[in-house]
């Protein structure tokens, strides 16, 4: 095969990936960037992103300041917020208790998160945003770049480690529950300028089609009938062509297509998990929202048990106090209700999706994200809501040669700004590359005359954090 | 010590080599050094990074090398590793890194100089000073400026043209030879019928058209052909699209929300009517920068069209977040997508590179980005008029304003008797002023006297009671003190309101006092008598208005004022770094209220930022329009900005004014006196109104009167003016309502600060706008934005990257491959040309033809090289794996469109009419030209195969081949609904089988089947029937089995 001949191919879609060990081959690396060897501590990732901004102040980040100061007007200078309805200091009205070995604190709000899991996490309380509006937060959280255009960090991700199965997406977004995309739209799946095969697949998990136009819409003979039938005539086409290489792609595409059929919908059926894995995670849980958000957990877990590199999970709308479909977190009233039943819908879920990859040995080789896309305001918005806060927040990552039980970084008393150890999301997703074995300064695509990253020309690893 | 020593030592090797000579030195100064210290110096520096222990900033570092071993073996290229590491020989030693590769001639330079020895006077490390000089940029201007593509077009050499050779095949033709391969003989004329058609209207043949190509004995059939394809309206559907590739079109701004751009598809059918007329490529570029500058705009008369300033709404297609709490770097932002989509698509440089340093590259300086950013930012985001000037239609104007005097004096007669019989009219109310009268609680209501009277009848002295508080409610206004402005703007004043910017046919200067607009429907003859200001709609509710005060710096925190009326959706807002979408701390103030009031915003929130104010009619907002509003009004009399907190300004119930000037000193005692005192008011008010004196009270409280019914005002009552009115309303109604596209509006010539490092928070110079130092460092000195100047510039005779680029993107549209490969981009980073000569000769050939592209594309698809086969000739794949050379024609799959189209097609079902209007979902049997194109929402369909995000310029498409495309062609049910549309069709043909499958080919294939093909069709029919019949329930027939196959087949998406 020559060189051409590997160029073209691999523009070809994930079902020929297996290409991927080939092309990382010297003499190939031309269409995949040069990595040098580099120990890789996780394999996968698992994105939990709580669109809409989860409010550190009542998770993983407490104040008792606030308490005391609580209903006093915020001291010093207030940056401006999204609604500029600033009220005054609101302190969370959730407990916060030390869980695990390591004592840290988590509220009341993921009890079984802390309970089960506390010693897994690192949690990082000197996250930073650039954006202080949804969809460009998401952008940047997901690209490095604040608008529509760049590569998700799973297309990256991918396009640096490329996929380990034959019949599945390298990247996939999964929705239940009526979830749909953050504000950004799809775009923010998407490949950007990197190639297509790397974009995200959605996977609508409780659907009757799961996958776009998954489903056969005739019997498997009337089909395979049809497709018997084309393949005869391509391959006389594709002999008229001289065998050109995007054709016969393109033919050896239709028989991935035929296979993830099958695939797609025996992997959403999560059939082969007793009722006690199911029962694990809540899915038999009457609140139908937490039942959904588990089935996603537990999808997760058998994607990542099949190789896809990088499964983004999407929270369920709740419908209380600012939070809608696409920012279910984003409490802007209601926060003690609306984040109780946000927290109510995932914690179970998360604590049994960690537990059950330790038992599974995955945990280690699967590194998990936890983040919304910024935090909350110490002082309400209105009278019980919270606004965006850009300025500091938390985020924590499990798993993956993370080293658990780890506190980095601080707010200021108030959780506002950060004052120790700032992370930006350039840092966070170089830290992720460097557990994948990627460096982030040298995966790099050339587009439009620039060489792109997945951190920009920013970026530190977290070297603290890890184990 | 070791450096030192090292020195010694260096020395005493050199003097051992003979002395370079002043030639050599001479060759290291201009070809060498600059080189060294622009592109390895900030890496390889002594005292610097010295990466991989390497210095490249005197001789011994060179002679020395670095980890790897010595950089550079005098006289021995070969052994050299820098030369190989500028050669990229290996992956794992590629210099510069991250950069562009050294440009081939600069290469060759340093074999050179390295085959001469090495010749370096530099004995030590140059100082700081010296390095700034050698990178300082006047000097990495000079070198950059080298650059192939910022060279004069060259003449190319046409010498030894053998005749009835196409010029272009003839300069193919050149490196053919030279590799020792033929061209491949020409398609047979299926095949070409296919593929012309689908380059150039991106449909499938019909079965007709390839009859009658294939059997036309003409000499000139092919020709002819082309002509007839380039001019059906087809062919301006499918390069419009390319172009909307270039320039990211989208109809929706993106982020949260998705706003709507309204009225963006007129820009689509612009585009597709100037392809199709062909208009010239210079004349799209200036209308694409400045059309609604131009001081002769291209008229379209049948559509009533501006078509020149139509260009300008690619400049809005531009991504906005929302509700952005920085409001000036989503200024920053999205001029800067403007000014990367113009750099991109019409010069193929990356000005935007430039916007935090000067280019990497390229020699493009940060100070070519800021003079950019001064022109993008004089303007402000709007919906623009596209009307011909004619349809300001001044006759019909000055009938509306004669008719309207004609009006007032009729109106007057009749108001005059009104006004006498008040007192009559008050005493014995009818039912309807009965009501208002009981009605009347507000002290400020003309009518309340005769409410608080019937409150308290047992005390007459309620009446100079009321008229007492008024009067000293007034004079309290008048000595209240005046709101400590911060700026005002009295728009009853000329001078005042000609600081504000306007724009449309309404609101075009201030009125006096005592204007009425004249309803033009229903029974009323008159909608309001109004005090002075500015109004939109005096002669017409259909008319625009848009108005924009200066700019200005909020130095504080402050309140708005505006004093306002308006129906029908007008809009006031203020207006944050020009950002044109509402959002949670972006409020909008829809006007609501034929009477005036004064209405408020708070401005604390955006102290430090920039700001104007913005008054328009309810079509007319950049991105809050309404498409649909046809008639709405606003008028303006008044706008204050007072300090946070400060009094508002007050509205001193000057309609009582002519009443308490009626009363005089008089005492009122009883209403009976009150009514008499209303009538003389009214009298005095009408008379002043009759001779245009009015006074604002008296036309506030005339407006009173009017809606109190006591002055006549319905065309029942009103016999004598109704010819008037209805002659009013006859010509009103010939008025055009304004089309409106997106746009800009001037805002003034405003240079910009450069951004240290691009932080808009540290704005440094100021830049004067200009065109790029490296062809023209000239300030435009305009007093306009400078757009106009800058497509000048672009397209100027001298300039050698608009042909260039463009000649280069047809090229890429018709051959698969550019002649530069890289189409929005020919600066360092770029692709080298394939073919230089070429490259100028077309760009030559193109301005020389009047810059039509439809003779560029005509002239490129007469070539032999065009028509060849795709069949690779003997010795293609060894010598031109990448068929580079063109011994062959390529083959290509369809763009997304195209597969689209020809399934839409194929099946029959393709609606070619309406050709333009409003964007469609992807279920309408239209063009996918004519898909909505929301940015949050692609049509998945087109995306699937690879249809661009509009985030930027897109001159060449991926072309990917993902699951997700095979998945959608064998069940997307859209696809198969489409298969049975088309069987229904083949199985009402009045013939037999064998036929009807010769049909399906020709139709989808544009070529009979094989016996072969014929056969094994038959044989799947009957597959399939005996599969649909034993499934429950029967469901389709085999032929649209037989349909979804044939779409599923890659003949159907691929091209050869």
């Amino acid at each position: 095969m020559t060189r051409r001949d590997m160029l073209r191919r691999c523009s070809t879609g994930f079902g020929l990936m297996a290409l991927s060990g080939l092309m990382a081959q010297k003499g190939y690396s031309a269409t995949r960037p040069t990595l040098p060897p580099r120990l890789a501590r996780a394999r996968n990732v698992i994105f939990l992103y709580m669109s809409g901004g989860v409010s550190h102040l009542d998770s993983f980040d407490p104040k008792p300041l606030l308490q005391q100061l609580a209903g006093q007007p915020m001291p010093g200078k207030v940056e401006r917020t999204m609604f500029n309805k600033n009220g005054k200091i609101f302190p969370s009205p959730f407990e916060f208790r030390r869980y695990g070995q390591s004592g840290i604190p988590i509220s009341a709000l993921f009890p079984r998160i802390g309970a089960a899991c506390a010693d897994e996490l690192a949690v990082i309380r000197s996250m930073t945003s650039k954006v202080n509006e949804h969809a460009q937060g998401n952008y940047f959280f997901h690209t490095g770049f604040p608008t529509m255009g760049f590569p998700s960090a799973g297309a990256w991700i991918n396009y640096g480690l490329g996929s380990e199965n034959q019949d599945l997406p390298g990247f996939v977004v999964l929705q239940s529950g009526g979830a749909v995309a953050p504000h950004g739209g799809v775009g923010l799946f998407s490949n950007g300028f990197l190639p297509a095969q790397h974009q995200a697949s959605i996977v609508i998990a409780d659907a009757a089609e799961p996958v776009a136009n998954i489903t056969p819409r005739e019997r498997d003979a009337v089909q395979r009938g049809r497709l018997e039938f084309v393949h005869a005539a391509d391959a006389a086409f594709s002999r008229a062509t001289g065998h050109d290489l995007q054709v016969e792609a393109a033919v050896k595409n239709y028989e991935t297509a035929y296979r993830m059929q099958a695939a797609v919908p025996e992997l959403v059926a999560l059939s082969g998990e007793s009722e006690a894995t199911q029962k694990l995670y809540g899915l038999d849980d009457p609140h139908p929202q937490k039942a959904a958000y588990a089935r996603q957990c537990l999808l997760a877990r058998r994607l990542v048990e099949r190789g896809v590199r990088f499964v983004e999970l999407s929270c369920v709308n709740e419908k209380i106090g600012g939070g809608n479909a696409p920012n279910p977190w984003d409490q802007h009233g209601e926060l003690q209700k609306g984040h109780a039943a946000m927290a109510y819908q995932v914690d179970q879920p998360i604590a049994a999706l960690l537990t059950d990859l330790r038992q599974r040995g995955l945990l280690d080789e699967t590194l998990v994200i936890w983040a919304g896309e910024f935090g909350r305001t110490p002082f309400s918005q209105g009278t019980n809501g919270r606004d965006h806060n850009p300025y500091g927040f938390s985020v924590w990552l499990a798993g993956g040669g993370v080293k658990g039980g780890t506190l980095y970084g601080a707010t200021d008393d108030f959780g506002y700004h950060v004052v120790d150890k700032p992370v930006t999301v350039y840092d966070l997703w170089a830290t992720v590359l460097h557990q994948l074995g990627l460096d982030h300064e040298r995966l790099t695509y050339l587009s439009g005359g620039r060489n792109y990253r997945l951190t920009d020309v920013y970026g530190n690893v977290l070297h603290d954090i890890l184990a | 010590m070791w450096p030192a020593a090292a020195a010694i030592f260096t020395s005493s090797l050199l003097s051992a080599a003979p002395a370079p000579t002043p030639a050599a030195l001479e060759f290291f100064e201009t070809k060498i050094r600059p080189v060294l210290a622009q592109d390895c110096y900030e890496c390889h520096r002594t005292g610097g990074k010295r990466k991989g222990g390497l210095a490249l900033d005197q001789r011994q570092g060179l002679l020395t090398g670095g980890d790897s071993g010595p950089a550079v073996v005098p006289g021995d290229p070969a052994a050299s590793l820098l030369l190989q590491a500028i050669r990229h020989d290996s992956e794992d030693l590629a210099m510069p890194k991250a950069g562009a590769k050294l440009e081939p001639g600069v290469i060759a330079d340093f074999e050179h100089w390295i085959r001469l020895g090495a010749p370096d006077p530099r004995d030590t490390p140059p100082s700081d000073a010296q390095v700034a000089a050698d990178t300082d940029w006047d000097a990495v201007l000079r070198r950059r400026k080298a650059w192939w593509s910022f060279q004069p077009i060259a003449k190319a050499d046409l010498g030894g043209l053998p005749a009835g050779t196409h010029p272009i095949d003839h300069l193919l033709s050149g490196k053919l030879r030279a590799v020792g391969l033929t061209r491949a003989p020409r398609a047979d004329r299926a095949t070409l019928i296919r593929r012309l058609s689908f380059a150039v209207r991106g449909l499938p043949p019909a079965p007709e058209e390839v009859a009658a190509f294939v059997s036309d004995p003409r000499p000139d059939a092919y020709a002819t052909l082309v002509d007839t394809f380039l001019a059906a309206p087809r062919y301006g559907e499918r390069w419009a699209r390319h172009w909307m590739d270039w320039v990211r079109y989208a109809d929706s701004h993106g982020s949260e929300g998705d706003a709507a751009i309204p009225n963006a598809w007129r820009y689509r059918d612009y585009l597709i009517r100037a392809l199709n007329a062909d208009v010239p490529y210079d004349q799209l570029v200036r209308e694409h920068l400045a059309g609604d500058l131009l001081a002769k705009p291209r008229i379209n008369h049948e559509l009533g069209l501006n078509e020149s300033a139509l260009g300008t709404a690619q400049l809005r297609m531009v991504l906005h977040g929302f509700a952005p709490t920085d409001a000036l770097e989503e200024l920053v932002r999205f001029t800067d997508d403007q000014i990367n989509v113009v750099s991109k698509t019409f010069l193929g440089l990356t000005v935007s590179c430039a916007r935090c340093h000067h280019h990497k590259f390229d020699p493009i300086s940060q100070q070519d980005y800021t003079g950019w950013y001064g022109i993008f930012t004089s303007t402000s985001p709007a919906q623009i008029a596209v009307d011909t000037p004619d349809a300001a239609e001044p006759r019909v104007r000055a009938e509306l304003g004669a008719t309207k005097t004609a009006l007032r004096r009729a109106l007057a007669q009749v108001w005059m008797d009104d006004a006498a019989a008040l007192p009559g009219r008050l005493a014995t109310p009818s039912p309807s002023l009965g009501k208002l009268l009981t009605a009347a609680k507000d002290p400020g209501d003309l009518l309340h006297p005769w409410f608080a009277a019937a409150q308290t009848p047992s005390r007459p002295g309620a009446v100079p009671g009321v008229l007492a508080a008024w009067r000293s409610r007034q004079a309290a206004a008048g000595l209240a003190p005046a709101p400590a402005d911060r700026k005002r703007w009295d728009m009853t004043r000329t001078d005042d309101f000609s600081t504000w910017r306007h724009d449309g046919a309404g609101a075009v200067a201030p009125s006096a006092a005592g204007e009425f607009a004249v309803a033009v429907d229903g029974g009323q003859v008159v909608t309001g008598i109004y005090p002075a200001g500015v109004y939109s709609h005096l002669l017409s509710t259909k008319d625009r208005a848009v108005l924009l005060s200066p700019r200005f710096d909020l130095d504080g925190k402050y309140d708005l004022w505006l004093r306002l009326a308006g129906e029908g959706g007008a809009f006031a807002r203020f207006v944050v770094q020009n950002y044109p979408r509402e959002g949670s701390v972006y409020p909008v103030l829809k006007v609501v209220g034929a009477r005036r009031q004064w209405l408020k915003q708070t401005l604390d929130y955006w102290q430090g930022d920039r700001i104007h104010i913005e008054v328009t009619t309810a079509a007319d907002q950049p991105v809050l329009a309404d498409p649909k509003a046809i008639r709405s009004w606003f008028g303006l009399s008044e706008v204050v900005i007072t300090r946070s907190g400060d009094a508002p300004p007050v509205d001193g119930w000057e309609f009582a004014a002519p009443i308490l000037a009626a009363a005089g000193d008089r005492p009122v005692a009883t209403l009976e006196e009150l009514a008499g005192v209303y009538a003389t008011a009214a009298t005095t008010a009408v008379a002043a109104w009759a001779e245009e004196r009015t006074s604002d009270a008296q036309a506030l409280w005339l407006d009173q009167l009017l809606r109190a019914g006591l002055l006549r005002n319905q065309l029942d009552e009103l016999a004598g003016v109704r010819p008037l009115v209805t002659a009013y309303r006859a010509a009103e109604a010939t008025l055009r309502a304004p089309t409106r596209a997106p746009g800009v509006l001037e805002t003034g010539s405003v240079d910009a600060p450069l951004f240290a490092r691009g932080n808009h928070k540290q704005p440094g110079t100021t830049v004067p706008r200009h065109f790029l130092d490296a062809f023209n460092p000239a300030p435009y000195r305009t007093s306009d934005s400078g757009r106009l100047a800058l497509a000048n510039d672009i397209v100027s005779p001298g300039q050698p990257l608009a042909a260039r680029v463009m000649v280069n993107r047809v090229w890429h549209h018709l051959f698969a491959r550019g002649l530069v490969a890289t189409p929005d981009n020919f600066g360092r980073m770029g692709a080298l040309p394939s073919h230089p000569e070429l490259l100028d000769f077309l760009a030559a050939w193109f301005v020389e033809h009047g810059s039509s592209l439809k003779a560029l594309i005509r002239f490129m698809v007469t070539t032999e090289a065009w028509q060849a086969a795709s069949d690779a000739p003997a010795g293609a794949q060894e010598k031109d794996p990448d068929n580079v050379l063109l011994s062959h024609a390529p083959v290509r799959r369809l763009e997304a469109e195209a597969i689209r189209d020809a399934l839409f097609s194929v099946a029959g079902d393709l609606q070619f009419e309406p050709a333009a209007g409003p964007p469609v979902t992807g279920k309408e049997p239209r063009r996918s030209v004519f898909l909505r194109v929301k940015r949050n929402d692609l049509d998945p369909f087109l995306a699937a195969f690879d249809a661009p995000v509009p985030a930027g310029p897109t001159g060449r498409r991926d072309v990917t081949n993902v699951p997700g495309q095979s998945l959608a062609l064998l069940n997307n049910p859209l696809v198969r609904e489409l298969a049975e549309h088309w069987a229904r069709r083949v199985e009402a043909l009045p013939t037999d089988d064998a036929t009807r499958i010769a049909a399906m080919y020709r139709r989808a294939f544009g070529r009979e089947p094989t016996a072969d093909e014929s056969r094994r069709a038959s044989d799947f029919l009957a597959r399939m029937a005996s599969e649909r019949a034993t499934a429950e329930p029967p469901s389709a027939s085999a032929w649209a089995d037989l349909g979804h196959a044939l779409f599923n087949l890659k003949e159907f998406i691929f091209l050869r």
